[in-house]
């Protein structure tokens, strides 16, 4: 059942992982929004009203108020419409748990990747296989196989929501720039929960395709 | 009714711990407290935090909790009663977030190149460092006006992220070669400052700001001597 809301808007930029993030959230719980697109090398007025410290996107807009940050954003989104697809676990230790895997896979692999593509794919980083373990590892204590491939089981969570924009992210810099990731020997339930990431009714929307991405990438290639 | 057991690892310049003890101070929670040795962890903290091997860490009744936005905040839900630090609407929940995280993103990041980078780049970090006080200035007068602290007459979230960073403005002051605009410039930030310090829970915890700037000129020294 969809929620309307009135007056929610989103101001994206269909590229960035963090603005996937947002819409994943708005698309699982059938939040209706209005997305703006964002033209960021000349930002909006309304972009930089709502977010004047960071001038960046996503922003959510919610009855004229304007919430920043997408890890924020989510929690916001999950307090605000918490009755469909509740993203965020209920009990507190593994609430942490989610909230310290984002922020490693903020701190780590998402800091790899940005420095792969700064660096037009001449940094190879060890690490960033080492750290896709260490999230396998993580996925194998905090998921439930049986249940399902996500770290919510059958169903998305504030983790899986989180990690999602990987999913079409990874291979699309592996195919343009040639990025070593994690085989599925390394990483099985990795590999099974992106895969299960890019078939989910939600994701497919809410996720740019690949060869969107690919185009984007090797454009930017190009013009360096 | 059993009792809970709570531990923080900590090293006692962080402001990173320091979040923790003020969350856990706020609310009249009982902790052990160990110091760590950053050059020699001990065995229980690199058991606790295998991942980064870094303080703090909370231990909670043999469970350890890491990174100390996340560590305040799973305090704040499980011991709810006391002094709640985040507001229960969800936008001024938000707001409460976002400012703790600035601490992370601007705060931290600008004090750390005042402390380790050279030249222009260490010009700018003092640029920025002052940037970003000048915007929790303007947050404070936007978000309670009149009122001390983010959280109105009692600390937040924000202020547990942010108040950890006080007892650093004298070292960055140091290695930065500054001083930072006084209240004529800067009216909600030296009043927050002035209330964050009266706050009994603080004055626990809280390093003097001069010890706090010899360790800054330690690093300092080691820095530039390596270079």
């Amino acid at each position: 059942m969809a929620c309307h809301d009135q007056d929610v808007t989103l101001l994206s930029f269909w590229p960035s992982p963090f603005s996937m993030r947002v819409k994943l959230a708005l698309l699982l719980k059938g939040i209706e929004h209005e997305d703006l697109s964002q033209d960021l090398g000349n930002k909006s007025k309304l972009l930089l009203e709502s977010n004047p410290v960071h001038k960046k996107v996503p922003v959510l807009i919610h009855k004229g108020k304007p919430i920043a940050e997408s890890a924020i954003i989510v929690h916001y989104i999950d307090e605000v419409w918490p009755g469909t697809s509740p993203l965020l676990p209920q009990d507190a230790f593994l609430r942490a748990q989610h909230r310290f895997w984002t922020d490693f896979f903020e701190k780590k692999i998402s800091d790899s990747l940005d420095r792969f593509i700064r660096s037009n794919g001449a940094a190879v980083n060890e690490e960033f296989i080492q750290d896709c373990l260490l999230l396998e590892g993580a996925l194998a204590e905090l998921g439930d196989e049986e249940e399902g491939p996500f770290f919510g089981g059958a169903s998305m969570s504030f983790l899986d929501v989180m990690l999602a924009p990987s999913a079409v992210w990874i291979p699309a810099l592996e195919q343009v720039m040639g990025l070593k990731p994690a085989s599925q020997e390394q990483c099985p339930r990795l590999h099974k929960l992106f895969g299960a990431v890019t078939e989910h009714p939600s994701a497919k929307v809410a996720l740019p395709q690949i060869e969107k991405l690919k185009e984007f990438t090797q454009a930017r290639l190009v013009r360096k | 009714m059993s009792k809970d057991s709570v531990k923080l690892l900590n090293f006692w310049p962080s402001m990173f711990g320091l979040r923790v003890h003020y969350a856990l101070d706020l609310k009249g929670v009982s902790y052990d407290y160990q110091e760590e040795s950053l050059l020699n962890k001990s065995k229980e903290l690199l058991e606790a935090n295998p991942i980064y091997t870094k303080i703090p860490v909370l231990i909670h009744n043999g469970k350890p909790i890491c990174e100390s936005l996340v560590i305040v905040d799973y305090i704040d839900s499980v011991w709810p009663g006391s002094h709640k630090l985040l507001p229960e609407d969800p936008y001024e929940k938000a707001v409460a977030r976002f400012w703790a995280d600035f601490g992370d993103k601007k705060l931290y990041d600008a004090g750390n190149r005042l402390i380790r980078a050279m030249g222009e780049e260490h010009k700018k970090a003092g640029e920025d460092f002052k940037w970003a006080l000048m915007k929790i200035d303007e947050a404070l007068g936007t978000i309670a006006p009149g009122k001390p602290f983010f959280g109105g007459d009692a600390m937040n979230f924000a202020d547990v992220g942010l108040a950890p960073f006080i007892c650093w403005f004298k070292g960055y002051q140091k290695v930065g070669g500054f001083v930072l605009p006084g209240p004529e410039e800067w009216p909600n930030l030296h009043k927050w400052v002035d209330a964050v310090n009266s706050v009994d829970a603080i004055k626990k915890s809280t390093p003097s700001p001069d010890k706090v700037a010899e360790f800054a000129e330690v690093i300092r020294k080691r820095v530039l001597g390596a270079a």
